[in-house]
């Protein structure tokens, strides 16, 4: 009866698979416009419609899928070509997008691509999922893609995000066949644990021992949690995730309640993330459509739902107790550990709440064993993980690389040159700031001798023009707002400290200044109830230990990176200023002094230190100083 | 122009029956339709949710208050949304915020006196590649330049 039911599904997903591949490599060009919610800020939208209107009746397929993580060349042209790989173009405008098209039509692509990909990479299939398919992708070797082992991105805008077909083409939905139909010859949580996996949101706890605590805690409800309540400033591989891949999500969910026995799931997500939400509904409309979620799935008697529930802006939320609360329809506001969540979660019921990039490498591990999983990263930190590229870099996005990559290789790997980087901001408002002439590798071990974590994988970048105490006070300010309020250490000692660096900020700070923010971060470590706000501190002690140089400057009443509006000056250079008046009418306060044909003014009196001189000005004559008296 | 106390029941009926018995995630879900619907909690609508989700309306309001995404104001007719994480920070995000202000001739967070515009700050939008980012009635806008900002009003009165 089981072998029968069993052929029965593996023929189901077998046709799933092949029909997946027919659209996903037809026999005539495939076209897909990146449409996830940076590719749409570039203009996304219009060039879909662009390159429709071109293909018009011609038969070529052109389909909106997510986001492959090169935010840099948004908007984004895939094209694929029945044996000669897949190139990309970005970023494209309309005109470009009409000749690639054009190109794709005579059977070519176009040139000035600026990847291409001959040979398909398929990580989530061997012969341990019953399909043999292992090439790696060959890329263009470009320093960007050679940094990188894209496992959990490798569908990330190949396929429409939702098509549950385009999913399984990759893999997807094997891992899932195998858990509750085929029987692992393995416990599930076995080979997770054996796997070395750990929490990507930040915390980097092991998944395999919160699945088993889960598993092993006594009562017949139990519930699966996905925590996307991405609020790091900084940070958005999750959005990119559930924008381009919600299947991998749901997947790993799936495998996860059943694992731990629970039949009910929810998405926690937030409301800055209107895309996420509506991909992530639809693709549980579709798996539920092809019944790999809601009841007796894939014939084998195991119940799984799936919700995707909208947070409004709290960041503390973020906090697995907190979370709880919120879900239980309170004010998101932590609680005390212990109990923890595996043991007595939503509703007192056992819970695991698990980041969305942990449950997207879920099916990989389960898929190709966790042998293969270890076989990327460092023995403590086993894996791949995505960090997200932001700040004073060309190369924004995401990338996925195998955890311990050293820091200058990420740099290189990203066309920067390590002189030109002031800091790397690791983490977001919890995370630190390391001197970018520091090697240090990414993994949870070296980050946290640093005195931080990896947070989720947010980096930005601060060059030679960002400024170091400005950054602090913003994340300082960040977490003071995020509060929640309720204990003292957390709800005062973040505004004390937010007002000592404002003393920095407008240079009125003295020696003892830089004494008393060191106490206030260290009694804000000591004593903060959750770890919001003990993590709060750690932006702070990290610049006070290196970067004392840029305190100094701030003392003395400078500011090297040329932002802290109350030290910083503006000048015209005379010499390059031909009188032309396009600063004049665009002044604010109307500061800019001077009569046509000669050289302007600025009155020191009226500038408000809004840039918008320097950027409205053609002949770059407007130069800013790093101190009010240059 | 506020909804009528009609309009609020009737839309608290279909919300409620809307969703589904499981309760978790009730609350705010109800609340999140009742903000999509009328760009703000209105207060009467908490009193009769509270009937229908059985859960006392203190509880509904301290939910309310805490969340940043529930208003219980009116928005303007064009809602102005600069992210301010933190590349856009770095970005100039803060400038943008100061220059909108001035435009506007109101303080970040309101709403003009004549209900056109409210300008709001808000939290990471996760679309650092393109900072800074700025939304214009929910349509996104990347790499805003000082001078796109000049022209943000008018922009959203063309849309």
């Amino acid at each position: 009866m089981l072998s029968e039911c069993e052929n029965a599904c593996h023929e189901k997903m077998a046709s799933l698979r092949r029909q997946g591949l027919e659209e996903l490599f037809p026999a005539t060009p495939r076209i897909a416009v990146s449409m996830g919610t940076c590719g749409k800020a570039a203009g996304a939208q219009s060039i879909l419609e662009s390159a429709r209107a071109e293909a018009a009746d011609s038969g070529l397929i052109i389909e909106s899928v997510g986001c492959n993580g090169m935010c840099w060349a948004e908007p984004l042209m895939t094209v694929h070509i029945p044996g000669k790989g897949r190139a990309f173009y970005g970023p494209v405008n309309e005109r470009k997008a009409r000749r690639i098209v054009r190109r794709a039509l005579e059977g070519d692509h176009a040139p000035n691509y600026v990847a291409i990909s001959v040979q398909e990479e398929f990580p989530l299939l061997n012969e341990k999922t019953g399909i043999k398919a292992d090439s790696r992708q060959t890329l263009d070797s470009q320093p960007y893609m050679e940094i990188q082992e894209r496992n959990v991105l490798c569908k990330s805008g190949h396929i429409c995000p939702t098509s549950v077909p385009q999913y399984c083409a990759y893999g997807g939905y094997f891992a899932l066949e195998k858990a509750v139909v085929g029987k692992l010859n393995k416990d599930i949580i076995e080979v997770v644990e054996d796997s070395g996996l750990r929490g990507r949101g930040g915390a980097g706890f092991p998944t395999g021992k919160k699945w088993r605590i889960a598993a092993e805690a006594s009562g017949t409800e139990k519930f699966v949690i996905a925590n996307a309540d991405e609020g790091d400033p900084g940070a958005f591989m999750d959005r990119m995730i559930m924008e381009s891949d919600p299947h991998a999500i749901l997947e790993g969910m799936a495998i996860a309640a059943y694992a731990i026995g629970a039949n009910k799931g929810y998405i926690f997500t937030r409301s800055e993330y209107p895309l996420a939400f509506e991909t992530m509904t639809e693709a549980i409309r579709e798996a539920e459509r092809h019944g790999l979620l809601g009841t007796d799935i894939l014939g084998s008697g195991f119940d799984f739902d799936v919700k995707v529930i909208r947070s409004a802006g709290a960041y503390v939320c973020g906090e697995e107790t907190a979370m709880i609360r919120a879900l239980e329809g309170f004010p998101g506001k932590p609680t005390k550990r212990p109990p923890y969540a595996a043991e007595e979660g939503l509703w007192g019921k056992p819970t695991i709440i698990d980041n969305i990039e942990t449950l997207a490498n879920i099916p990989l591990v389960i898929g190709r064993g966790s042998e293969w999983f270890k076989s990327f990263g460092t023995p403590e930190s086993s894996g791949t993980k995505l960090f997200s590229i932001a700040g004073d870099v060309s190369c924004t996005g995401v990338v996925e690389v195998p955890l311990g990559l050293r820091s200058d290789e990420l740099v290189k790997g990203l066309g920067l040159e390590i002189d030109s980087i002031k800091a790397f901001q690791i983490g977001g408002p919890s995370g630190i700031f390391i001197p970018g002439d520091t090697e240090f590798t990414l993994d949870y071990e070296a980050l946290s001798s640093f005195g931080g974590s990896i947070g989720s994988g947010g980096i930005v970048f601060l060059g030679s023009n960002d400024c170091i105490i400005d950054t602090v006070k913003y994340l300082i300010e960040f977490s003071e707002r995020e509060s929640c309020g309720q204990c003292n250490a957390c709800k005062y000692g973040l505004r004390r400290c937010s007002q000592l660096l404002a003393e920095f900020a407008s240079g009125t700070a003295d020696p003892s200044v830089i004494q008393e923010l060191r106490t206030q971060a260290k009694t804000l470590e000591e004593r903060s109830f959750c770890g919001l706000g003990k993590m709060a501190a750690r932006p702070l002690i990290s610049s006070l230990r290196f970067f004392q140089d840029e305190y100094e400057a701030h003392m003395e009443g400078r500011c090297p990176g040329k932002v802290c509006k109350e030290l910083i000056g503006f000048s015209v250079i005379a010499e390059k200023c031909p009188g032309c008046f396009c600063c004049k009418p665009t002044c604010p306060t109307n500061a800019m002094r001077g009569s046509f044909g000669k050289p302007f003014q600025i009155d020191e009196r009226l500038c408000i230190r809004c840039w918008m001189c320097t950027a409205t000005c053609p002949y770059d004559a407007v130069r800013a100083h790093e101190s009010w008296d240059f | 122009m506020k909804p009528t106390r009609d309009e609020i029941e009737a839309s608290v009926v279909s919300i409620a029956e809307s969703l589904s018995s499981d309760p978790t995630g009730r609350v705010l879900m109800a609340l999140d339709a009742l903000q999509a619907r009328f760009g703000y909690v209105p207060e009467e609508a908490l009193v009769s949710l509270s009937g229908k989700l059985d859960v006392p309306v203190d509880q509904l309001a301290r939910v309310c208050d805490f969340f940043v995404g529930f208003s219980t104001e009116p928005l303007g007719e064009h809602v102005i949304e600069v992210c301010d994480g933190t590349a856009c920070h770095m970005q100039r995000a803060p400038e943008i915020i100061q220059l909108l202000e001035k435009t506007l001739g109101i303080e970040v967070g309101h709403t003009t006196p004549d209900g056109r515009y409210t300008l709001r700050a808000v939290r990471c939008v996760g679309s650092c590649g393109s900072a800074p980012v700025a939304s214009v009635d929910g349509k996104m806008l990347a790499k805003v330049s000082l001078a796109d900002a000049a022209q943000m009003t008018r922009y959203a009165d063309a849309e």
